[in-house]
């Protein structure tokens, strides 16, 4: 899974940044990291917006990776609800979302 | 620091509600009015106006708010300002009024918060409270009811915290909302209502959520020493906090805390120089149910994970340890988005004035606490009748 490193304090990002949190720096380079991580949150969502509503229900988790970098992403349907700790791997990125598979 | 003290002298409030037919322009007018019948004095006093509103652009293709309003209300040449913070920017107009008199540089404020959402079409809403999200989650399909079931998860997994808790913040808000005329939604309802309501993002249902709402409040302000020439009952302003969290879920430290709430409660209590023991009531920030029980841990009237509990024992119920949302909350009494911040004030002053319908006893100090986004930015104010 690509994500974002700081060129300065190498602290990693996945949607890319202007200027590095961690040490104001603005040079960033692209970094490959296992896709594999937990589920820490999750919802399942009922009522979507318009563009969404031809999708429900789905589920949305927020997915910790190595080196306590997170991110928002989708669940691909396995028919089984997501729980908080839930191992998962990163399936792919497409316009919409990181997608995450339930492993 | 140097500043000088302030109050709130004048008080105005349209209902929450769908206000079919009428603009947003309009609902400010109301407000303010309201607001400087209430504190007596003259318009021409006025040397500053600030507005909250959060996205007319989007719902009503309006835009130059500021300069509009005050011009409608036959302000002369003052300076007029919009602020926007999400749900929060009614707080942050609040703020930004109180500085303006704190460090000298004006004597009157007048200060409102205002929104227009019913008329809108579905469309435009979603639209409008999309473009508060952070893009990633925006593009994903998450919603804010989404945001706050994530967030309920994971208290529920961290603190046990019960499905049946949660419902009963909703229960005791709208029990609350039944005495306040401004108010939206009156009804009493059951934990059972509340569970078996639709599901809207898991665990979070219908009942767990605010209405969409037209609405807006208006505050007068001014230096304490000369507030009691206008008001038998000024409200002082003992401390005022403004803060940024995190505009996304994935990158916040924590997924049942806000850090924006927390920072700016810290910066109020200080400036106000007391703890939270000492206040009587609070109206804040509950879009969700489960955003009341972060909400009141955060802000330290419970120890993270204690919400829940507290709100099964009663505590903040009205005649509780420390009463929360006596006046419905946004989940009773709505939720004009621009308009929140500044009803919650309006809210606090008639409490502290002991003129409310549904009246905190002894209330002498009071906080209100407004969060926006995605727990992106908070304010908090701690109020005391003087």
């Amino acid at each position: 899974m690509k994500v974002i490193e700081c060129a300065q304090c190498h602290r990693t990002f996945i949607p890319p940044k202007f200027t590095c949190r961690a040490c104001g720096h603005t040079d960033f380079q692209e970094k490959e990291v296992p896709g594999k991580g937990k589920i820490i949150s999750f919802t399942t969502i009922w009522v979507a917006p318009e563009s969404f509503m031809d999708q429900v229900p789905y589920d949305i988790a927020v997915v910790e990776l190595a080196d306590n970098l997170k991110i928002t992403g989708r669940l691909i349907p396995a028919g089984k609800k997501p729980t908080i700790d839930a191992p998962v791997e990163f399936d792919q990125k497409d316009e919409k979302a990181y997608w995450f598979k339930l492993i | 620091m140097g500043l000088r003290s302030v109050s709130v002298i004048g008080i105005g409030s349209t209902p929450f509600a769908r206000l079919e037919g009428r603009s947003l322009l309009d609902l400010v007018n109301q407000a303010c009015n309201e607001a400087i019948a209430d504190a007596h004095i003259a318009r021409d006093k006025i040397q500053s106006f600030y507005l909250g509103n959060y996205s007319a652009g989007i719902l009503i293709g309006q835009e130059t708010l500021a300069p509009k309003a005050s011009y409608g209300l036959g302000l002369q040449g003052i300076p007029p300002t919009r602020v926007e913070g999400a749900c929060a920017s009614g707080g942050i107009a609040f703020r930004h009024g109180y500085l303006m008199i704190a460090t000298g540089l004006i004597d009157f404020a007048l200060v409102a918060g205002a929104e227009k959402m019913t008329e809108a079409t579905t469309e435009r809403n979603t639209a409008a409270l999309a473009a508060a999200a952070d893009e990633l989650e925006n593009r994903c399909g998450l919603t804010y009811a989404g945001a706050f079931g994530i967030w309920a998860h994971r208290h529920m997994h961290d603190y046990g915290t019960t499905r049946k808790q949660i419902a009963l913040v909703s229960v005791k808000n709208k029990r609350n909302g039944m005495r306040n005329p401004r108010a939206q939604l009156k009804k009493e309802i059951t934990t059972d209502d509340v569970l078996n309501s639709r599901l809207i993002a898991d665990p979070l249902r219908l009942y767990d959520c605010c209405p969409i709402s037209d609405g807006a409040a208006a505050l007068v302000l001014c230096p304490t020493t000369i507030a009691k020439d206008y008001t038998k009952k000024p409200i002082e302003i003992m401390g005022s906090g403004q803060a940024l969290g995190t505009i996304n879920i994935y990158e916040a430290d924590s997924l049942t805390a806000f850090s924006a709430t927390i920072r700016a409660a810290k910066q109020a209590f200080e400036m106000a120089g007391l703890t939270h023991n000492r206040v009587d009531v609070v109206e804040l920030h509950d879009c969700f149910t489960m955003a009341e029980i972060i909400d009141s841990e955060d802000l330290g009237f419970f120890e993270k994970g204690k919400g829940g509990p507290a709100v099964e024992e009663g505590l903040t119920q009205v005649d509780g340890r420390i009463p929360i949302n006596p006046s419905g909350g946004l989940l009773s009494k709505g939720h004009p988005v621009g308009a929140t911040g500044c009803g919650q004030v309006y809210e606090l002053v008639k409490q502290l004035r002991e003129e409310h319908e549904n009246q905190v006893k002894n209330a002498e100090i009071g906080l209100a606490h407004n969060l926006g986004g995605t727990g992106s930015v908070s304010t908090v104010h701690i109020l005391r009748r003087k």
